[in-house]
């Protein structure tokens, strides 16, 4: 876990409150199925910070949902180009031969909710939103493009690694209306905006979206070394060169023989 | 207790790495070799990306190997003359090195290529040091004679330079090709190349034992230090929490390894050196061969 966590400043959840008030009081008065806000979520930090003990992190999606029906959590990554090589047989010897390219492919995505998407969503509208794997636009590119065994092997690879999911975690709704969930994160996620939608369904069609923000950034020492081995690898390089000799300077002299 | 390394951008158990970097300082006391060539392969067993992998093993070879360039130092065990003959073809071979090294990255053969250098040279080198250390301890038991250095054909290529402390007079020509030789596998390897640099020294340029391994070492710190450099600069591969690591563990192991060191005698070390090789080599060819558990890799678009 990332140590301390940055809370919601008091004022935010404030107002998350005095919203949620004004939702019920609203519904209260209009006595009609409340449009207005049916659906409310946050999540329990919205800036993760990868620092030299990151192990991966849990965050927690809580939020509440009046007059009843189905929730479906989408969580994406920033985007990221990848290669998928399959290894063939040459001389004897396993190397890698044919490859599929990938453009702009989400690096992190996640569904979770009630009830399997494609159970509570009609087809076309599913894919429209992109809620579930095989509605990601996965465009390979490349010699091994013709072959779907790249695609296939790309989601299974990335789901091994916990960077792709459906419905991997529990989804708890408490009497019909109070919801809590987990967005899971292993120590490989990259840097940068992810973008978490929750959608409230009913009747077949989602009637209300709710997106939440979520930057995922190095922190600390290990931030500091990666960010100055991008920008000055020159010095970078002389660092390590005058690191790796005070080390053996300091080893001769503890055992001076 | 878990370490996350900014570079190879994942976390591993610092005891693990710590562990690893004193076995692998122990076995380069025992035998005074770097270690590089053990540290590489065991680096991508624990799951580090081998680009990470052999940038920061040549980063920490040359820290294990600045000790012993220093130590032999002062005992006047360098010949200072033919270390920067060695290192004029290194430093080349290197940069040549490194080049490759990031071209082979972005067509994604770099795992097989440094695989297949591993066990073509490990094999070779671990088999004729078998060999050799076996005649070695046959000859010490008949006791044949040997001569001082024999001269061969290359020895008269022309610019002759006189080399005073190796007792020698020689081209240039044998050393520079013989460092730039190193100098690649340096970048490719993660290496310092001191098992490959210590016998093409002996049996190639005929020097003296005694200012073979100073001036070795002498070599392999600038090698090692222009690789660490370039792949800073080219691949941005060297992890320096890694490397420091690995390097704490392997200044402690190597003192343990050299005390062990001083019970062996030299041809029963170098055989034992040699069966060390050969099973590196024994297990990344298996590897090669074997079946993969996964037949698709994701990999970094270049």
């Amino acid at each position: 876990m990332s140590g301390a966590r940055p809370r919601r400043p008091l004022r935010l959840r404030l107002r998350g409150l005095a919203a949620a008030l004004l939702a019920g009081l609203a519904a209260w008065l209009a006595a009609a199925p409340a449009r207005a806000q049916a659906l409310l979520a946050d999540l329990s930090q919205n800036q993760l910070g990868i620092t030299t003990g990151f192990t991966g992190a849990q965050l927690l999606l809580f939020g509440a949902i009046e007059g009843g029906g189905d929730i479906l959590v989408v969580a994406r990554g920033p985007n990221h180009d990848i290669v998928v090589r399959r290894k063939a047989r040459v001389a004897g010897i396993w190397v890698n031969g044919l490859e599929a390219r990938y453009r702009e492919i989400p690096s992190y995505y996640a569904v979770i909710g009630t009830a399997p998407a494609h159970d509570i969503l009609p087809e076309d509208v599913r894919r429209r939103l992109g809620i579930g794997i095989d509605s990601l636009p996965l465009l390979a590119r490349g010699p091994g493009a013709a072959d779907p065994g790249f695609t296939e092997a790309l989601v299974t690879l990335k789901r091994t690694e916990g960077l792709y999911g459906e419905n991997e975690v529990e989804f708890a709704l408490l009497a019909g209306r109070l919801f809590q969930t987990r967005i899971a994160l292993p120590d490989t996620v990259l840097t940068g905006r992810y973008m978490i939608e929750v959608h409230l369904v009913r009747d077949r069609a989602v009637v209300q979206t709710v997106t939440l923000p979520l930057t995922v950034r190095r922190e600390g020492l290990g931030a500091e070394i990666w960010r100055f081995a991008r920008e000055f690898e020159l010095l970078y390089g002389l660092g390590a060169i005058l690191l790796a000799a005070l080390a053996g300077w300091l080893g001769s002299i503890l055992f001076r023989r | 207790m878990q370490v996350y390394l900014p570079i190879a951008e994942m976390s591993v158990d610092a005891l693990l790495i710590l562990a690893l970097g004193g076995g692998v300082g122990f076995l380069s006391g025992l035998f005074g070799v770097g270690g590089g060539f053990i540290m590489t392969p065991l680096l991508i067993l624990v799951g580090i990306p081998s680009p990470v992998a052999v940038a920061t093993s040549a980063n920490q070879t040359m820290g294990a190997s600045v000790s012993g360039l220093i130590a032999h130092w002062r005992r006047g065990n360098v010949d200072v003359k033919m270390g920067l003959v060695l290192l004029a073809g290194g430093l080349v071979g290197s940069l040549a090195g490194v080049r490759i090294f990031r071209w082979l990255r972005a067509i994604g053969q770099v795992d097989l290529v440094v695989s297949l250098f591993y066990v073509v040279i490990l094999g070779t080198v671990g088999g004729l040091m078998v060999v050799e250390s076996a005649r070695a301890i046959l000859r010490r038991r008949h006791k044949v004679r040997q001569k001082l250095h024999q001269h061969l054909w290359m020895h008269g290529l022309p610019l002759k330079l006189r080399f005073r402390a190796s007792r020698l007079y020689i081209s240039v020509i044998p050393p520079a090709m013989i460092g730039l030789v190193i100098g690649f596998l340096s970048a490719v390897m993660g290496v310092g190349g001191g098992f490959i640099l210590v016998p093409a020294m002996i049996y190639l340029l005929g020097m003296p034992t005694g200012v073979v391994i100073g001036t070795s070492l002498f070599q392999v710190v600038f090698v090692t230090a222009n690789v660490t450099l370039l792949q800073a600069i080219e691949n941005h591969s060297v992890d320096v929490v890694l490397a420091l690591l690995l390097m704490v563990g392997a200044v402690a192991g190597a003192q343990f390894g050299a005390q062990m060191g001083g019970r062996l005698r030299g041809e029963e070390m170098r055989g034992l050196l040699g069966m060390l090789v050969l099973a590196v080599a024994t297990q990344l060819a298996v590897d090669l061969f074997r079946v993969p558990e996964q037949l698709y890799t994701l990999g970094p678009l270049l």
